[in-house]
């Protein structure tokens, strides 16, 4: 024990002291009563400059607040959160410290960033996309629905590119008929109907089937073209018609009657007349049943009024030249009316012994499939003698498989008639007549060819079908059968044909 | 520029939508943080979803890539029905004798042109693309020839975008489309068919 406290001297002082203090004698109550006194002092005077401060600013009262805090650290602690700087707080919720156990330079806390990562879908976003998909689904059936008409469209367009406008127009008619049955309205594939129709000549037509469209869409860019189809169409319809109208004042029957200088003076005078409203208003009652009625010709369609000119010059047999002449001026003029030039030019020029090459190039390349070029052509070898190269060239298109080879029969026929082949020609023009039984020239030159031989019963036949139908043998043939007439008459000499 | 891009992003205010909501699932997909998910705003993040800076090359060319495909894929649909039906058919109306215009078909056109003009990424993104693909030591050799040609199309494509061109280079493509599907639609439906 002695060298514990050899070992520890405070604790022997400390024993020594408590030895000698007793608290309960006078002097130390008087002096603890002092010091209470002035504790109490000190705190009131604390107090007292607490309750000045407190009618100071905020943050002063939030620095006293703290300060008292700090008198009780331990329970602060544990109702208060942690002070974060406002530039270290999340983007996001503003009220966690920013940075992530996987990024601590992330702006956001860990939960917003949770969130973010995972940003929801609005009921109606979602609603909207949905939506848009129906559609889509939509969309695929209206186009599986339409497929068929794209594809025959496509073949048509097709057939027009090759410059087939003959297959093209029927493809097109086609068409037409099946959106009609749809009751469906495709006016593009309209537009191309008419723009077929309108290059072939077919001008009668197109205004039927412009029935499609209203009145104010004519108007509209898209249909620039049909508007000026349809006006085209109407000028050359109401020409026509004036032009029909004042030949009709003549006996066309008896051509020589027809006092020819008259007769073009008077269509001569339709190239500055204007339309009277009569005949506009007539043209409307015709295609009253069309919208199309609301396009309306302001003047005579020249083209149409040398067509007329060339048909007098014709009527009244004046010189081949003229007539030359009035179709080459439509040619110049209006280059784009090949469907109304080219067949006058094509027959004037074999006729005369010129060369009808161009003439059917430029009819094949509006339609490859027009016959009357490959008719042309035999023509003019036929005329002028080269029968050995138009059997050849009518054997050539028989066996390329066209449409119109009973015609091509027919000339081949009259190509063995002028070299003497009589019963080449019968067989041939035989088959003529089995193609098409309905052409009168095929019957006349099948009359001709039974005259030839001697065949009477088809020769009879052959008067008889035309006369119960109103129609009459040709001159020429019956000219032939009277004897009048001899084959080198009817085939070197005028028409050189039936 | 400005004001040309948001009036084409609001003519086209379907594919704009789309476009964003598309982004929107995809950085949902590569669980991208998304920043601002508000779809039609009236700046340049119109039609885009603001989101963080990505750091991978595959998430990078998701993020450019799968908007672009599906938005792309309604587009050519919509646009082949509603060109054919307009501009080749020339369906107009509801019938051949009706005065109602065929709504739906209008519809299809619209939608399919909006789809079409609103397809490529922010130039942001392609730019992030463009840096993780071809920048120094990222990618190896092989993998940036194989994403040139589409990463070539991302990239121009965003940058017409960013001016609205697209909205006609969309145009003339409907306007070309029935001649495309000119090409091979008949043969296949002769297949098909029979």
């Amino acid at each position: 024990m002695d060298d514990f406290k050899e070992n520890n001297p405070d604790e022997e002082k400390e024993e020594r002291i408590s030895s000698t203090f007793d608290p309960n004698t006078e002097e130390v109550k008087n002096e603890m009563e002092e010091l209470a006194k002035t504790f109490k002092r000190e705190l009131d005077k604390v107090q007292a400059e607490v309750n000045a401060e407190e009618t100071d600013t905020e943050g002063d009262a939030h620095e006293i607040l703290i300060q008292s805090l700090e008198d009780i650290p331990v329970k602060a602690e544990k109702d208060e959160p942690e002070e974060i700087p406002e530039d270290e707080l999340c983007e996001c919720c503003n009220e966690k410290r920013r940075g992530t156990d996987n990024n601590p330079d992330s702006p956001y806390c860990n939960d917003c960033d949770e969130g973010l990562r995972h940003y929801p879908f609005d009921f109606l976003k979602v609603f909207l996309v949905l939506v848009v998909l129906a559609l889509v689904f939509y969309s695929g059936y209206i186009f599986a629905d339409h497929m068929s008409l794209f594809v025959s469209a496509q073949k048509a367009d097709k057939l027009v590119s090759q410059n087939k406008l003959t297959s093209a127009i029927d493809a097109y008619a086609d068409l037409a008929n099946t959106m009609v049955n749809d009751n469906m309205g495709g006016e593009m594939i309209y537009k191309k109907e008419i723009l077929t129709a309108y290059k072939m000549g077919y001008v009668g037509d197109i205004a039927d089937i412009a029935a499609i469209y209203k009145s104010w869409e004519l108007k509209l860019p898209h249909l620039k073209k049909v508007n000026k189809a349809l006006l085209d169409a109407e000028e050359l319809t109401i020409t026509a018609q004036a032009a029909y109208t004042i030949l009709s004042e003549y006996d066309v029957e008896n051509p020589k009657t027809i006092p020819y200088d008259e007769a073009l003076a008077k269509l001569t005078s339709l190239e500055t007349s204007d339309i009277p409203e009569t005949t506009a208003a007539a043209t409307d009652s015709t295609t009253a049943t069309t919208q199309a009625s609301a396009v309306k010709a302001q003047k005579y369609n020249k083209a149409m009024i040398y067509y007329y000119k060339c048909s007098l010059a014709r009527m009244c047999e004046k010189d081949i030249q003229i007539q030359v002449g009035f179709a080459e001026q439509i040619k110049s003029e209006y280059p784009d009316y090949v469907w109304l030039y080219t067949p006058i030019l094509g027959d004037l020029y074999s006729k005369t012994g010129r060369d009808v090459s161009e003439i059917c190039e430029l009819i094949r390349s509006v339609d490859s499939e027009d016959y009357i070029a490959d008719v042309f052509e035999i023509q003019s070898l036929r005329i002028k003698g080269e029968y050995d190269a138009a059997i050849k060239r009518c054997d050539e298109i028989i066996s390329a498989g066209s449409e119109i080879d009973y015609e091509i029969y027919r000339n081949k026929a009259l190509c063995y008639l002028a070299t003497g082949d009589y019963d080449s020609a019968y067989s041939t023009v035989s088959k003529a007549y089995e193609a098409n039984s309905y052409s009168i020239d095929v019957i006349d030159t099948f009359a001709l060819c039974a005259a030839v031989l001697g065949k009477d019963d088809i020769y009879t036949q052959m008067q008889t079908t035309l006369t119960d139908n109103g129609y009459d043998l040709a001159d020429s043939v019956k000219g032939y059968k009277a004897g009048t007439l001899t084959l080198d008459d009817i085939l070197l000499k005028g028409d050189f044909d039936v | 520029m400005k004001i040309i891009y948001l009036i084409v992003k609001y003519l086209t205010v379907v594919g704009t939508f789309l476009q964003a909501f598309f982004e929107h699932l995809t950085c949902r997909m590569y669980n991208v943080l998304i920043e601002d998910g508000r779809y039609l705003r009236s700046n340049e993040m119109c039609g885009h979803i603001e989101h963080e800076l990505v750091k991978k090359r595959a998430t990078s060319f998701g993020l450019c890539f799968f908007p672009f495909l599906f938005n792309l894929i309604i587009g050519l649909i919509l646009v082949s029905v509603g060109s054919v039906n307009i501009y080749y058919i020339g369906e107009f109306f509801m019938s051949s004798k009706s005065n109602v215009p065929n709504f739906a078909n209008f519809a299809f056109l619209w939608v399919g042109i909006s789809c079409l003009t609103n397809m490529f990424p922010q130039i942001e993104d392609a730019m992030t693309l463009k840096e993780l693909i071809y920048g120094k030591g990222k990618s190896n050799i092989f993998v940036k020839i194989i994403a040139a040609p589409i990463f070539a199309i991302l990239y121009v494509g965003a940058y017409f975008q960013s001016f609205g061109i697209t909205l006609i280079t969309s145009v003339a493509f409907s306007l070309a489309m029935p001649s495309i599907l000119g090409t091979f639609v008949p043969q296949l439906y002769h297949i098909i068919v029979g």
